[in-house]
């Protein structure tokens, strides 16, 4: 099951919680909303 | 809004609040189970169903408005509570229903790692649904297509009808819309429109965790299942997403779950008393039946559960005890109830054939605007596409599925584009749990084979889309009731697998609540700009989610006591135009990029409206540009705003 999760959590993990969810990004560093776009390509 | 008509809208509301419960616990006591569980969501059922029913004879009637519906609430508690025998009845009812005593106990059962990460779960949830039907208005595609529409034009009208729209599908069955409109005639407002979904969300809840027990699980497995069913992203997301599919899914996992409880009753007893359990079936089958057509898609996922081996008996013997039992029950509880069993059936017939039977007698197709297409040959064509029913489109949909499959191609949205949106707890517990549950127990087997062709066959016959699997919402309660199997036994044995598998499970719920806060979907601007208003002023217009800007200038330019033209597509937002409280009068103005400009004048005089509306996306581009041929001309008329054009 852990490794089930693990392997659900992407690229789902970057699109709910970290850079495709606005209501967090918000609140995360300049830092780590620069890197939004390097995401998106590695998870295409 | 005043302050008078609000509180006198909320009086008439509490009234039939109370009244339709009432009505249900009634209602609940002829078709009672014996098994509480089960109980408990045949009664939410009812709840829906007769509210549905009431607000629909009430609608045809023309009484859609807070006072008659506040009038007769009143008028049927009275009824209810001053003669001597119904009251007690439905007190009766009421005590059997809400035993404090009874929940206490169960609640106490559950292990404490449990009852505190459910409490969380369901403060959060409870918190998150109250906050975003407050905050927001409805924004889903088809909702401000075409069943808010209806909604909005029946409260607008008093009087549940058709009316001349571009939009076809305001023909489809429309229950859904019904009990949507109960929560919003009384306030005479979208605010807490919302909320209607929420009644499926809690059925939806209620029979997994039937389903759960009545394939052998203890309360806590059935409560995991419950839940993890219950935080799927695609449930969560339609609960309050003014869509009708949770109300399917919630019939269908209804369906279900008396299903098994009856099988059992037939393989365990002689006397089993099945006509309760098949007649709540049938009002199920008949409401959803009568919210959309798929649930003929999903079931004969049903009649798995009935060929199932079982304790024993043969399949032949099962079905002998099942007509006897049929035989010595149904006359019994007509001798005992008649008048009311057969008013019961009747209003399910009502529910789930009035809308196909009035498509028939007007347009010849009872699945107008559909039409329906068997191995490549159109049995009902209306042009418009509809049902496949061939193993070219089970192919195509398999695929798609396939795509879909671990929700790996984008963030889970509400309307799933790309996605199943089963979510973290569905694939990364319940999908392991469920392949372990096949092979370990027999019981949850045939539920998975039920669920299986279900969804074989609603793919079979659903048109292949990037949003079909918004018709699955109740495909995940499979994966948490294996997960739910898999729980009972990893909880038996050492701590440290307890403590893993607790934590497992707490994280992927989180995971699943953090996602849909805001949809996955609403940037923060957007609730920014919704809570600097008044609830009574937060327009769907106003939510630049899906509907464009255009529609800010109907309500900065048009006065709410004008008619509004609209020219749109089939597909065109109408909703917005009515505004928050229903309160600006539509009417449609047909015209071609051919006609001249005098002549669109004279359609939008000939309408008794000096206003038109178009927006792109909305209405074709081609009319579009012809307005602003007629606006740039400046002989009839002029652009207001844009979007919006004034005649001179």
């Amino acid at each position: 099951m852990a490794v089930a999760t693990l392997w659900y959590a992407w690229p789902q993990f970057f699109y709910s919680l970290f850079f495709g969810y606005d209501l967090l990004r918000t609140f995360l560093p300049e830092w780590a909303v620069r890197l939004q776009p390097l995401v998106d390509v590695i998870v295409r | 809004m005043t302050t008078f008509l609000l509180w006198l809208g909320l009086l008439g509301w509490l009234a039939s609040w109370a009244f339709t419960l009432a009505l249900s616990l009634l209602a609940a006591r002829l078709v009672q189970t014996g098994r509480r569980s089960l109980d408990l969501a045949v009664f939410v059922f009812l709840w829906i169903f007769l509210t549905t029913l009431t607000t629909l004879a009430i609608g045809l009637a023309g009484g859609l408005t807070a006072r008659v519906l506040g009038l007769v609430s009143l008028a049927g508690l009275a009824s209810i509570g001053l003669p001597a025998r119904p009251r007690a009845a439905v007190l009766a009812g009421w005590r059997r229903l809400a035993s404090w005593r009874a929940v206490r106990l169960w609640w106490r059962e559950l292990p404490v790692w449990l009852r505190r990460g459910s409490s969380l779960f369901f403060v959060i949830a409870g918190a998150r649904a109250a906050f975003l039907i407050w905050a927001l208005p409805p924004f889903i595609w088809d909702s401000l297509t075409y069943h808010l529409t209806n909604v909005a034009q029946w409260v607008q009208d008093g009087r549940i009808g058709l009316f001349l729209t571009p939009i076809d599908r305001i023909y489809t069955p429309a229950n859904y819309e019904v009990l949507a409109s109960w929560f919003s005639v009384f306030l005479h407002h979208d605010a807490v429109l919302e909320a209607a979904g929420l009644a499926a969300y809690l059925l939806i809840g209620l029979a997994v965790y039937a389903i759960g027990r009545g394939i052998g699980l203890s309360p806590i497995g059935s409560w995991i299942a419950a839940i993890a069913h219950l935080s799927a992203p695609a449930v969560v997301y339609a609960a309050t997403g003014t869509k009708n599919d949770p109300f399917v899914a919630a019939a269908y996992l209804l369906m279900i779950a008396l299903a098994i409880d009856l099988r059992r009753r037939v393989e365990a007893e002689r006397d089993a008393r099945p006509a309760g359990h098949l007649i709540v079936m049938g009002l199920a089958f008949l409401y959803a039946l009568g919210t959309k057509a798929y649930i003929l898609h999903l079931a004969p996922g049903l009649l798995v559960l009935a060929a199932a081996g079982g304790d024993g008996l043969s399949l032949r013997e099962r079905g002998r005890r099942l007509i006897a039992g049929v035989r010595a029950d149904l006359p019994r509880r007509f001798r005992e109830h008649g008048v009311l069993l057969s008013l019961l059936l009747a209003g399910g017939l009502c529910l789930g054939l009035y809308w196909n039977l009035r498509n028939w007698i007007l347009t010849g197709n009872p699945f107008y605007p559909y039409g329906v297409t068997v191995a490549d040959r159109a049995i009902l064509d209306t042009g418009l596409g509809g049902f496949h029913f061939d193993l070219g489109n089970l192919a195509a949909n398999l695929q798609v599925l396939a795509a879909k499959f671990g929700d790996k191609a984008m963030r889970i949205v509400p309307d799933l584009p790309g996605t199943t949106g089963w979510g973290w707890v569905a694939y990364g517990m319940g999908l392991p749990a469920a392949v372990w549950a096949w092979i370990h127990a027999p019981k949850f087997r045939s539920v998975a084979a039920a669920f299986i062709l279900s969804l074989l066959i609603l793919l079979l016959s659903s048109p292949t889309s990037p949003w079909n699997m918004r018709y699955a919402a109740w495909f995940p309660a499979v994966l948490a009731l294996g997960l739910a199997v898999f729980a009972e036994r990893a909880l038996r044995v050492s701590g440290g697998v307890r403590t893993a598998f607790a934590a497992l499970l707490c994280v992927n719920l989180a995971m699943n609540t953090a996602m849909t806060l805001n949809y996955n979907l609403i940037p923060l601007e957007a609730f920014r700009n919704m809570l600097a208003r008044s609830v009574w002023d937060r327009h769907a217009g106003l939510l630049h989610v899906r509907a464009p800007v255009e529609y800010e200038s109907v309500y900065q330019f048009v006065p709410v006591d004008a008619v509004l033209g609209y020219n749109l597509t089939a597909n065109g937002f109408v909703y917005p135009l009515y505004r928050a409280d229903f309160s600006q009068r539509l009417v449609y103005v047909p015209f071609t990029p051919t006609d001249s400009c005098v002549s669109i004048a004279q359609a939008m005089a000939s309408r008794g409206t000096r206003y038109l509306f178009v927006a792109p996306e909305h209405s074709e581009d081609r009319n579009i540009a012809r307005l602003r041929q007629c606006a740039e001309d400046g002989t009839v008329l002029r652009e207001r705003a844009i979007g919006l054009y004034v005649t001179r």
